[in-house]
């Protein structure tokens, strides 16, 4: 920690060119975050051509704010629409939705915002005083480990749509059998690709969460009743007070404490530690039912978390060049294009460069609290659109969105087939949400199961032996089976209590 | 009103759409030959921020600036570089669809993952433009002392490497090199790049197959040790490189690198080839692409090649791959 | 009736996952569980799970209490559906722009507008602002249709 530095680092970041292009990188990540389909790697990659004539550290302030931008606007459409503009914003449709069609959408948005706030800044301080160390850490984690994070990750299934258990564990098994379709990630064997070469990439998930969730929402909407078919008319814009979030301080600090581990380790981020610290949040919280019938935690748990991963990838990025998410990827090449080579010798070729990302992260995550509190109004009045308007764009953005993911038409089709099979799906009681956390977790569940085996020879016990595995799966088993236990202590508190009244 | 408002839109409408027209037919005012007439769609078939897209993104900006029409880089990503493959074979032999390709297309003839579809019969070569070098190094704590040593115990026992892809570069490129020298090898792959550099790091695998710039950072930083460089003549350019032996030098004539290179469909006209060709080749010269070059340190063996060198080159590789995919298992 | 036929769907489907799991060729090994272990484990639980969940369906189908809400699928419901297929053919037929403010305006009129001119003017607009948006200013390589058309997009994006 060098103060120097940490004040050339400011001065720096809010000069006003710089601070300038804060702005301009949130405002642009918000845009593009709330666009389904496009996602803030897209983003960045458009902005490319604008960073090369702009020098080292302006680029990175520039794309550190919009990826920062970026993990929040994807719960505005989450919110309003059931459309999650990015994966990360999956978990937050659960009950940010919910809210919405009882018409709570403005405090539903500014509970994202101050979660996302929250969550923002405490990883980028996280990152300024324990980057080296929690990297070094990072790297104990293994398949093992991996393994047993995707575990702890699926038992939430067990826990969300409540009305049958049974349905949506089949939906998140189908979810993971979906995402087994495509080369086998071990020895690259096609595997159901019933001989087409679209499939042998798997499916995109972005155009299934689409369908799944948005076209099968409208699908809802217009069977529902028709003409009459708006969410409650009475779109209430108030918004929560700060004080409020007091509140919900144990959440907040759980979940910003999840988001920013998970979005340290390579190969996972936002989207696996929103959800994670959405099921710690139903597993902690005294009213589990109310989990999915717009809950308030359900929208504070993710946003903190998807927002702290932002904050936690960039730490691996910057102690060891091995990037912490596929967004930070891309922020590394855009530096390579510049000619600074990424790697673990970055933060003392550039000192500096730790302390603006640091600053343009804050005030990002600052501004985007700011700015959104007054942007939620705008947003939610959105809604008091007729819905022949906001369904037809709904649909539109629907099909924009899947095609925009691959740039294929093929992935319009998936995300059409998904939209009929989630209305269907949510008619019958099955839960579209575990399909889409199966197809999230999933691949990485068979590939670190099987690697891990292939390293140690075949050795089944080496996920107990390991222990942090081995600690990750304990937790996993006590999340599983807290529900029976609770219930049974709460029973028998109950049956002692009749026994002693009746006496 | 409702008059008014109809008109207004009109007027937003036209407005835009004069904007946008000016903007694009400013552009071509040199010269009036008959192509490029509209822009040309560079298909880069990997994803966003990947290595290929980074040079390809770099590329078509540097020949971009000496164009009528741009170089529009598109990215369709999957199936190891397959879907942009399938998708340029899809469009118009015309000259306005020009596909990146990698060592990954050759590797996809050999193992004929492509069905019906041959890259070396489909396509016909521009140039081939980058290319990079491998080294094969050991975390700093490793037993593992030197190459040597390295072939020594993979003789007695296997030794696990990290890699992208099964059946992809870094598989085939290792066996190859276990073949030759005859160690044992376990390929354990991962989901990207930076899962294999935490991989190797973390000390889950033995050994780390990289390319130069990678592993050069990682060396610089004293996280791995060098053992061998996949290649002929000793690197003298890079001070942590000098000392490390090649494969050559060790007897072992294993020099597989990945390069990148442009290629159109078949039947694409002469006169396009030869246009592409010149404005590839003055990119090439350009101080910029120099610098870059010499940035990400692809300009350690010379790798420019005109088309009828380049097909040669590929077909050489296809021989390689086919064996060692033989070899492996990997191809019955 | 309909939860039960959603059903006999969905095992029908992982049947043919579960058939289609015996083609997987092992290839080189690697690990000990393959690259079919996994699937057809999970497709065997999937199975039995989606099994068990029919005869619950099935009973409650048979005891009455399975009516449940009816499903309602009307006009609006296929008409999205077949909208939305047509759109996708028109999409590489006529160009994103046109296909846009043809399904624009038959989505404006399916859900219950009737003013016909301002949901022409609508349709247009939001089609040119989708246009701007995803093709220019995201450089979204946006269908481009055939012929004549092709040539045409080329000023717009």
């Amino acid at each position: 920690m060098d103060f120097q530095l940490l004040l050339d680092g400011l001065l720096t970041t809010i000069s006003p060119v710089n601070l300038l292009l804060v702005f301009a990188g949130m405002l642009i990540g918000v845009f593009f975050g709330s666009l389904p389909g496009i996602s803030s790697s897209m983003g960045i990659v458009l902005m490319l051509p604008f960073t090369y004539y702009m020098g080292i550290l302006p680029s990175i302030i520039l794309l550190v704010a919009l990826y920062a931008g970026s993990s929040y606007g994807g719960s505005i459409t989450a919110i309003l629409f059931n459309t999650p503009g990015t994966p990360e914003s999956v978990a937050t449709t659960f009950d940010g939705y919910p809210m919405t069609k009882q018409g709570k959408a403005g405090r539903a948005l500014s509970l994202a915002i101050s979660a996302s706030a929250f969550g923002g800044v405490f990883s980028v301080l996280i990152m300024l005083f324990l980057a080296p160390p929690l990297s070094t850490i990072a790297l104990k984690i293994q398949s093992a480990e991996y393994f047993a994070l995707t575990v702890l990750g699926l038992i939430v299934i067990a826990s969300i749509g409540t009305k049958s258990p049974l349905k949506a564990i089949s939906s998140g098994l189908i979810g993971i059998m979906i995402a087994l379709i495509g080369m086998d990630p071990m020895v690259g064997v096609d595997r159901f690709t019933f001989g087409h070469i679209e499939l042998m990439n798997g499916l995109e998930m972005i155009p299934i969460m689409i369908g799944a969730f948005a076209l099968a929402e409208v699908l809802n909407q217009v069977t529902e009743r028709h003409n009459q078919i708006n969410v409650d008319k009475k779109v209430s814009l108030e918004t929560v007070k700060l004080i409020d979030m007091i509140k919900y301080k144990w959440v907040l600090l759980k979940s910003a404490v999840i988001g920013t581990v998970i979005g340290i380790l390579p190969g996972t981020g936002g989207s696996i530690a929103s959800i994670v610290s959405y099921g710690e949040a139903i597993r902690s919280s005294k009213n589990k039912e109310r989990f999915g019938q717009g809950e308030e935690e359900g929208v504070v748990a993710p946003e903190t978390a998807n927002n702290a991963a932002a904050g936690g990838a960039m730490i691996p990025t910057l102690v060891l060049g091995i990037p912490g998410s596929p967004t930070t990827a891309i922020i590394l090449a855009a530096l390579a294009l510049q000619g600074l080579q990424p790697g673990p010798q970055l933060m003392s070729d550039q000192p500096l460069m730790l302390y603006c990302i640091f600053f343009s992260m804050l005030i990002a995550s600052v501004t985007v609290f700011i700015g959104g509190r007054i942007g939620v109004k705008a947003f939610a009045a959105i809604l008091k659109l007729p819905y022949s308007i906001l369904g037809t764009l709904i649909v539109l953005l629907s099909m924009v969105g899947s095609y925009a993911v691959g740039n294929s038409m093929f992935n319009v089709w998936i995300m059409f087939l998904f939209g009929i099979i989630g209305y269907f799906m949510k008619k019958y009681h099955f839960s579209p949400a575990a399909l889409i956390l199966g197809l999230v977790l999933g691949p990485m569940m068979e590939e670190n199961l099987r690697r891990q085996l292939l390293v140690t020879n075949g050795d089944y016990l080496s996920f107990i032996t390991r222990p942090i595995s081995a600690v990750i799966l304990l937790f996993a088993i006590v999340a599983l089976f807290y529900p029976v236990i609770a219930k049974a202590v709460k029973n028998r508190k109950n049956s002692n209590g009749d026994v002693s009244s009746n006496m | 009103m409702k008059k008014r408002f109809l008109l207004s839109v009109m007027i937003i409408g036209s407005l835009l759409l004069a904007a946008c027209s000016s903007s694009q037919s400013s552009a071509g005012n040199k010269g009036n030959k008959d192509y490029p007439k509209r822009p040309i769609e560079l298909v880069v078939p990997f994803g966003e921020g990947s290595a290929s897209d980074t040079f390809a993104r770099k590329y078509a900006e540097i020949m971009s600036k000496d164009m009528d029409q741009p170089l529009q880089p598109v990215n369709k990503d999957g199936s190891g570089g397959l879907v942009g493959m399938v998708y340029a074979h899809g469009q118009a032999n015309d000259g306005y669809t020009v596909l990146e390709v990698t060592p990954s297309h050759v590797i996809a003839d050999v193992l004929g993952t492509g069905k019906n579809m041959k890259f070396l019969e489909e396509f016909e070569p521009i140039a081939r433009i980058q290319e990079d070098i491998y080294v094969l190094s050991v975390p700093a704590n490793s037993k593992i002392k030197d190459f040597d040593n390295l072939v020594k115990m993979g003789k007695e026992k296997e030794i696990s490497f990290a890699g992208v892809s099964p059946g992809g570069l870094d598989d085939l490129t290792l066996n190859a090199l276990a073949d030759a020298t005859g160690m044992k090898v376990k390929f354990v792959p991962y989901g990207s790049g930076s899962e294999v550099k935490a991989a190797v790091l973390g000390g889950e695998v033995d050994v780390y197959l990289d390319k130069l710039i990678n592993t050069v950072n990682y060396i610089k930083d004293g996280k791995v040790r060098p053992m061998v460089v996949l290649n002929d003549k000793r690197i003298t350019q890079i001070d942590e490189l000098k000392d490390t032996p090649t494969t050559v030098e060790k007897g072992y004539d294993v020099t597989i690198g990945s390069w990148r290179g442009f290629v159109v469909k078949k039947g694409t006209p002469q006169e396009v080839k030869d246009y592409l060709l010149e404005q590839v080749k003055k990119a090439y010269e350009t101080e910029e692409y120099k610098k870059f070059n010499e940035d990400s340190l692809t300009n350690i063996r010379d790798s420019f090649l005109e088309p009828e060198e380049f097909k040669k080159a590929m077909q050489e590789d296809y021989k390689v791959f086919d064996k060692v995919a033989k070899q492996t298992g990997l191809k019955k | 009736m309909g939860e039960v036929i959603f059903h006999v769907f969905l095992i029908i489907v992982m049947g043919l996952f579960f058939k289609d799991s015996f083609a997987i060729t092992s290839g080189r090994s690697a690990d000990p569980i393959g690259p079919a272990g996994f699937p057809q484990t999970l497709l065997i639980i999937i199975i039995v799970l989606l099994l068990i969940s029919l005869f619950k369906a099935i009973r409650k189908l048979k005891s009455g209490e399975g009516k449940g809400e009816p499903l309602n699928l009307n006009f609006a419901y296929f008409g999205l559906l077949l909208g939305i297929i047509v759109f996708i053919i028109l999409n590489d037929l006529i160009s994103f722009t046109l296909a846009t403010i043809v399904f624009t305006f038959f989505l404006f009129w399916m859900l219950g507008q009737k003013r016909y001119v301002r949901m022409f003017v609508q349709s247009i607009l939001v089609a040119v602002v989708f246009t701007l948006v995803f093709g220019k200013v995201l450089s979204v390589p946006l269908p481009r249709g055939m012929g004549i058309l092709k040539e045409l997009t080329y000023f717009l994006y």
